[in-house]
């Protein structure tokens, strides 16, 4: 088997586009960058793809990965250069390499990095520090409503300990700005999604006037960087 | 340029955020420094559906290959964002740039429906751009409008700077370019427009006064600038091999409309359908050659990456080399996965061999059009189509492993009664018996027969532009008709609302008392009126009641031959003769052969060619 593992940018507007939507347009890429791309058997043959966890919208990366399986094996090198002629400077690729395991991204993902930068209204910086520790520590019970299978809302409890694995507060130059850097848990059985942890802010309080969220990063269940 | 983080904090909260910010694929972004003249092609509904729309990437790689231009996209906002826009104060912008409307010299508008009329005003008016022309200094950009309902400007007279009538591929850097001269002299709208309004195909409404009959009628029309001529000729492309061509098309992340490659075979028709307007307007017919068409196909498809070419043209299989260039497509993209889809395929000109071909890759339902239910009904339409050329095809193509047929007919064109009404029933029957009516070893699969009925909206430069347009009543009726009778449960019937059509017939004949009605409606809060659930009926009669404008005058009435029509000033190529004579054949059920078997002389030839057309040359 012939499978190369990319790790992508998604930034600037691209924030605002989707996951189906990224799918669609890196199959796209693939074609126009003339990679021999397997296609699986029957009526409607379809690239043999695989991606990670989809970044919420609104969410800029640096650490975006799929899988890719072709028909015979090329230079990675050229691979790369190849597709970023083709994609725009929003997405680029910045790592790839040729893979052995069967195992999805998805599974292998364990951990995101995010660099959270918030401007808020009036920041005293001493109760969010402490409310991050909070968060750590104590932890923060929160509720997640979501449909069922039978399309009926179903309300199920989190504590932010259990999610969350690390958080730093940086302060920046004007004073009314920070950068926070997390490490959410982001497993297919659990983890926190970045509007829950800004909706957290917000409910306790603090005037948030402007953030922007990068991922920096999938981390395995090692915190090493999965590319 | 607008505030960019204001308009970020609030587009999250918006469907589809990826409508409003641009940096697709291929986009052109310029510095604005470098440039002379901004120009934004607006699109009067949301971004999927003008993204699908080729006429719109031709323009906008034409005019960035203009040094001196950066043309820039707008769509309209869906309602949620406008809500957004307005209650924060957020300036309609170019998706490029981000700038403000104002800052830009000219906003094109195209016009692709009549419904679409009110979105124009939402988007000046979200620009922060005066709604009437007269209420726009230099200041503000110019505001003109091109595309097929430009054939009848008058509705949009009081709105609209300036028209563009017939394919403004072939005019618009020459006016360009004149707009650069003035500007830098500074500009006077008013000395612009003076110095184009001798083009062909220019049309400055303020130009001109009309004056109306106390019936209601138009009793005549006055230039009343020196500038301003009689009569507007359409302007065409004369060799579409020759015209420009984009090497690149800008490639949506989001799903829109038609997500695939579009390559137009010719523009035009020989078949001379009268209820149809492209097919008078776009004549005469002007065919690609194959290595024109492959040579685009190949630059599209390398600049997008897309897995369909789709084939289109008014009437795909007409084109004289289809089969030698779906085969040569077919070749060349099988290893990429590449399909070919040629969805407007009439059935008697259906080659099974192509189709098949084109299956091989994907397969999906057949779409047939007879578009009427009984042979005289055809033959008032003059859609040249026996009840076997209708079900030969048909049961070729049972025979050939399809099961799901659509098949499209109209309901309430002139002359109709309910026998003809109730043939689209019989025709659909006698298909589904050509399913069963075969061995039975043969029949596979699950029959699903679609029906669709549309009310027919009577349109300017068609030989029924002087008929009356069935009542929202009739067509009701009617429809209503067909559903009762249709009973079987292999065939399913659907129909278009009558009242978008009664209102897009008020428009599409429309005069320019209509234009203070779209701005009343506007008002109202009418919006996307062709989208169904957008549609307020009983706002826009309020408005009719209101202005004291009757909207049945438009629709509802037969004119007399002598009536000075609203669109009677601009030439089309096509002569009123020839429409009246057709008009009149159509009354007694007798055709007209397709040009390319016999020239009627409807006045192309002499009008625009000079000659006789390209395809009747060779069979007389
Ligand atoms: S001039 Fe004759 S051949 Fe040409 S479009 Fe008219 S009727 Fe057809």
């Amino acid at each position: 088997m012939c499978k190369i593992i990319s790790k992508y940018t998604k930034t600037g507007n691209l924030k605002y586009i989707s996951h189906l939507d990224v799918l669609r347009f890196i199959q796209r890429a693939v074609k126009r960058a003339n990679i021999p791309a397997k296609y699986s058997e029957g009526f409607n043959p379809h690239m043999k793809t695989s991606f990670g966890f989809p970044l919420s919208l609104g969410n800029e990366s640096i650490g975006e990965y799929f899988d890719l399986e072709l028909n015979e094996k090329i230079d990675i090198d050229a691979f790369m250069k190849k597709m970023n002629e083709v994609l725009p400077k929003e997405m680029q690729i910045t790592a790839a390499g040729y893979t052995n395991t069967d195992e999805s991204i998805m599974s292998r993902c364990h951990f995101v990095q995010y660099l959270i930068n918030i401007e808020f209204d009036s920041l005293d910086y001493n109760i969010l520090n402490e409310y991050l520790n909070e968060m750590l520590e104590t932890g923060i019970v929160y509720e997640r409503v979501k449909k069922n299978k039978k399309n009926k809302n179903v309300t199920k409890e989190l504590n932010t300990k259990d999610l969350i694995k690390y958080l730093n507060i940086r302060k920046n130059d004007d004073d009314n700005n920070a950068t926070i850097e997390a490490v959410f848990l982001t497993t297919e059985t659990g983890s926190i999604k970045t509007d829950e942890f800004m909706k957290l802010l917000g409910n306790k309080g603090f005037e948030i006037t402007y953030y922007t969220i990068m991922k920096v990063d999938s981390l395995d269940k090692n915190m090493k960087t999965i590319l | 340029m607008i505030d960019i983080k204001k308009l970020d904090r609030q587009l999250l909260k918006v469907e589809k955020p990826a409508r409003y910010v641009g940096s697709e694929l291929n986009c052109v972004v310029k510095n604005k420094e470098d440039v002379d003249i901004r120009f934004a092609f607006a699109f009067p509904d949301v971004y999927e559906v003008g993204m699908s729309h080729t006429g719109m990437q031709i323009l906008y790689g034409l005019l960035n290959s203009i040094d001196s231009v950066w043309c820039e996209r707008v769509f309209a906002p869906w309602t949620d964002m406008e809500q957004i826009m307005r209650d924060n104060v957020i300036p309609l912008y170019g998706i490029e740039s981000k700038d403000e409307l104002t800052n830009f010299d000219i906003v094109g508008f195209t016009l692709q429906y009549e419904m679409s009329y009110t979105n124009i005003l939402n988007m000046l008016d979200l620009g922060h751009i005066p709604l009437k022309s007269k209420d726009r200094g230099n200041d503000m950009p110019l505001i003109i409008a091109g595309g097929p309902c430009a054939y009848n400007p008058e509705p949009l007279h009081d709105i609209i700077d300036m028209f563009v009538i017939g394919e403004a591929e072939e005019i618009l850097p020459e006016i360009l370019k004149i707009y650069e001269q003035e500007k830098s002299k500074g500009l006077d709208k008013k000395l612009f427009l003076e110095r184009i309004a001798n083009f062909d195909g220019v049309y400055v409404p303020s130009f001109y006064d009309v004056i109306y009959n106390e019936n209601g009628t138009i009793k005549e029309r006055k230039a009343i600038n020196s500038s301003a001529k009689e009569v507007i000729k359409k302007i065409i492309i004369k060799n579409l091999d020759k015209s420009y061509y984009p090497e690149k098309s800008i490639l949506p992340y989001i799903d829109v409309v038609h997500d695939r490659v579009v390559l137009e075979l010719f523009r035009g028709c020989t078949r001379g359908c009268r209820f149809c307007q492209a097919g008078m307007v776009y004549r005469p017919v002007r065919e690609k050659n194959v290595d024109t068409l492959l040579k685009q196909a190949d630059r599209l498809i390398d600049s997008t990456g897309h897995d369909e070419i789709s084939l289109t043209s008014l009437s795909s299989g007409d084109y004289s080399c289809l089969s030698e260039l779906t085969l040569k497509l077919l070749d060349k993209y099988e290893e990429q996965k590449v399909s070919i889809s040629l969805p407007s395929l009439r059935l008697d000109s259906m080659t099974f061999d192509i189709i098949e071909r084109i299956q091989e890759v994907r397969k999906s339902g057949l779409t047939f059009a007879p578009e009427a239910g009984t042979q005289r009904m055809r033959d008032v339409i003059n859609k040249n189509l026996t009840e076997e050329q209708i079900l030969g095809p048909v049961s070729t193509a049972f025979d050939l492993g399809w099961s799901t047929v659509k098949l499209y007919f109209m309901i309430g064109l002139p002359g109709e009664t309910m026998d003809d009404v109730l043939g689209i029933k019989e025709l659909a029957y006698k298909v589904k018996d050509k399913f069963f009516q075969r061995p039975k070893e043969d029949i596979k699969g699950n029959l699903k027969i679609n029906v669709s009925a549309s009310c027919f909206v009577p349109k300017p430069f068609t030989p029924f532009q002087w008929v009356r347009q069935n009542s929202i009543d009739e067509f009701y009726d009617k429809a209503k008709s067909l559903q009762r009778e249709i009973k079987d449960k292999k065939i399913s019937f659907s129909y278009h609302e009558p009242k978008l059509s009664y209102l897009e017939a008020v428009f599409a004949r429309g005069d320019r008392r209509l234009s203070e009605v779209l701005i009343a409606a506007w008002k109202k809060g009418c919006r996307f009126d062709g989208w169904y659930d957008m549609f307020d009926f009983d706002k826009w009669m309020e408005v009719f009641k209101e202005l004291n404008v009757d909207p049945d005058f438009f629709a509802s009435r037969e004119r007399d031959i002598d009536e000075v029509l609203p669109w009677d000033f601009i030439d089309c190529g096509v002569t009123k003769e020839f429409l009246y004579s057709e008009y009149n054949k159509a009354m007694n059920a007798s055709t007209t052969p397709d040009c390319r078997e016999q020239c009627f002389n409807c006045g192309i030839n002499k009008k625009l060619i000079g000659g006789s057309c390209p395809h009747v040359q060779n069979n007389k």
